[in-house]
């Protein structure tokens, strides 16, 4: 009994640990327009070239894709959206196939299921292809975010290792966002963790840094050496010019992680690291 | 109406562009350090643009979107004007001589091309993004570096790579149509932008701290120490002291403490009962604006 559950647990440890630690090699093409393309696979049908995208909020995908692929049907050729398109150059609210989601989208040897992706003909994507030849799309945050993700023009590969980030329903945030007045909304700006400092900053300070007020002498920023007049500069790496800057860094930064910090004391900087500690 | 509204917002979130002239020599090389990690800060923002922030001439911080659908750098023209740039409409090709961007990182010998994307003045227009994006980072410097993503983390990992990125090249002419198509969809960007309600930005409220560290213990949450001349001290909180509730809400768990404290202000006024001994003691408190 004890040694199934071993054997069952040492299997179920294997296979995470292989699944979490072996990284897929995609390879990538630089294509004219200095746009990174690679191949994908959807439901089995493709490949498909389409551009790897990190400033893309959603993924895009051609009208002749999306149909070759089975992910939409064929148009009706009433073109009954066609009344909202204003420019009459453009039939581009008429070319929208709306949000749909890929079953099974292959990049490489890396397989995702049910990725978000919008099917339009995006005025840029045709562009682009006329100029450097068939591109079906654009890869954006929705499926590299499912990734830690890395992007290597030298050897032109991309590395996708699963991440436990979940982007949830990108597209309806981004709709929900872009409509929201956030009349009335607050903010707070919580660090995670305390650090045992307080800061200030005048109006009419407009140099870089902000001001340690004071250092309670027990904590960790005192045992770290910031002193109460330091100007502190950076925090985990974020410039802290402003009280916001200051805050928002310290709210990435979790109990027991040491954390670098930069200050200016008499003229001279200097690099100290304090870690946190979990408290108020 | 769906299908309107979301293919407005599409053309507003889309940053993926085309050079508009490419230059011929070649990308500075990189400087001698080489294959060197810097820990890059970033903000997804509102909407899921990843951004970096970058000073120039000790001017900034700027904010950029990292973006591969883009070949060059962009600055737009309120950031081009704050640090001395003149602006054209047309656009032009500028070397910069460095350019920091956050997490320690220095690039010098930048190409840049200071024209304004026109996709980030509609998002700028109607606060899309919840931030203000000053421009764009694309291919010529993104190419100098393995980049890391993990939205799971706070940084993003570049790693300097030992080879210069080849520049754009002159890329062959748009027929007709696809010039109106872009034309239209600069047009239709702006009308979208305008039919869109502009976004507030939420007001900040900084957390206040009091100067206690605790410990997760089976029976809840307790003071292991008070930071000397903190508010904690100066109330008497002591150590050992288990934290029974704050302003009336209970804790019973870290998680708990962090998600009461992370809703109260600084110099604001608390109410803690605490267990010490046998006795429940109620210390009132005034937070201070620290970490």
């Amino acid at each position: 009994m004890f040694s199934l559950f071993l054997i069952h647990t040492l299997m179920l440890f294997s296979f995470q640990a292989t699944e979490e630690m072996k990284p897929a090699v995609v390879p990538f093409e630089i294509i004219g327009s200095k746009h990174m393309a690679v191949q994908i696979k959807i439901n089995g049908k493709g490949p498909y070239r389409v551009i790897f995208d990190t400033g893309a909020p959603i993924s895009l995908l051609t009208n002749k894709a999306a149909q070759e692929s089975g992910l939409i049907k064929k148009p009706k050729s009433s073109g009954k959206d066609s009344s909202s398109s204003k420019a009459g150059s453009t039939n581009f609210f008429a070319t929208m196939g709306g949000m749909q989601k890929i079953k099974d989208l292959e990049v490489g040897e890396v397989k995702v299921k049910d990725v978000q992706v919008i099917v339009m003909d995006h005025p840029t994507v045709k562009a682009i292809a006329e100029i450097v030849g068939p591109v079906e799309g654009i890869m954006g945050f929705p499926f590299f975010a499912k990734f830690h993700t890395t992007v290597n023009y030298q050897n032109k590969t991309l590395t996708l290792v699963p991440s436990t980030y979940d982007p949830g329903d990108v597209m309806a945030g981004l709709m929900a966002s872009m409509m929201a007045r956030n009349k009335d909304k607050k903010v707070f700006l919580a660090p995670q963790a305390v650090w045992g400092f307080t800061v200030g900053k005048e109006a009419k300070d407009t140099e870089e840094g902000i001001e340690v007020v004071h250092v309670f002498p027990n904590s960790e920023a005192d045992k770290a050496g910031i002193k109460p007049g330091d100007r502190l500069l950076t925090l985990d790496g974020t410039w802290t010019d402003t009280l916001t800057d200051c805050y928002r860094a310290a709210s990435q930064v979790k109990a027991g992680r040491a954390a670098p910090v930069q200050v200016r004391r008499d003229g001279k900087e200097l690099k100290l690291t304090v870690t946190p500690r979990q408290g108020w | 109406m769906l299908h309107f509204k979301l293919a407005l917002g599409l053309l507003v979130v889309l940053v993926a562009s085309l050079a508009a002239v490419a230059w011929d020599d070649p990308v500075a090389a990189p400087s001698a350090r080489k294959l060197e990690s810097y820990h890059i800060p970033y903000r997804l923002s509102d909407v899921k643009h990843v951004v970096v922030r970058l000073k120039v001439n000790g001017k900034g911080p700027f904010n950029f979107v990292v973006d591969t659908g883009a070949p060059a750098v962009y600055f737009g023209n309120e950031m081009a004007k704050a640090i001395g740039l003149e602006t054209k409409e047309a656009g032009y090709w500028k070397t910069i001589d460095k350019i920091d961007i956050e997490g320690g990182l220095q690039v010098n010998e930048v190409k840049v091309r200071v024209e304004e994307p026109f996709q980030l003045v509609g998002m700028n227009k109607i606060n899309a993004a919840g931030l203000r994006y000053h421009g764009v980072l694309g291919y010529s410097v993104l190419a100098q570096f393995a980049i890391e993503y993990d939205f799971t983390k706070p940084h993003l990992k570049w790693t300097r790579l030992d080879w210069k990125p080849p520049p754009p090249v002159a890329l062959g002419s748009l027929s007709e149509g696809a010039t109106q198509n872009m034309k239209a969809m600069v047009g239709i960007s702006s009308l979208a932008t305008s039919l869109m309600p502009k976004k507030l930005d939420p007001t900040l409220v900084y957390r206040g701290t009091i100067g206690i560290e605790t410990s997760d213990s089976k029976n809840g949450v307790v003071i292991s120490k008070v930071l000397e001349k903190s508010p904690a001290a100066l109330a008497s909180l002591q150590v050992n002291d288990k934290i029974i509730s704050i302003n009336d809400k209970d804790v019973a768990t870290q998680a708990d403490l962090q998600k009461i404290n992370a809703n109260i202000a600084a110099d604001q006024e608390v109410t803690l009962v605490v267990q010490r001994g046998d006795e429940k003691v109620t210390i009132k408190l005034k937070t201070v604006r620290g970490l």
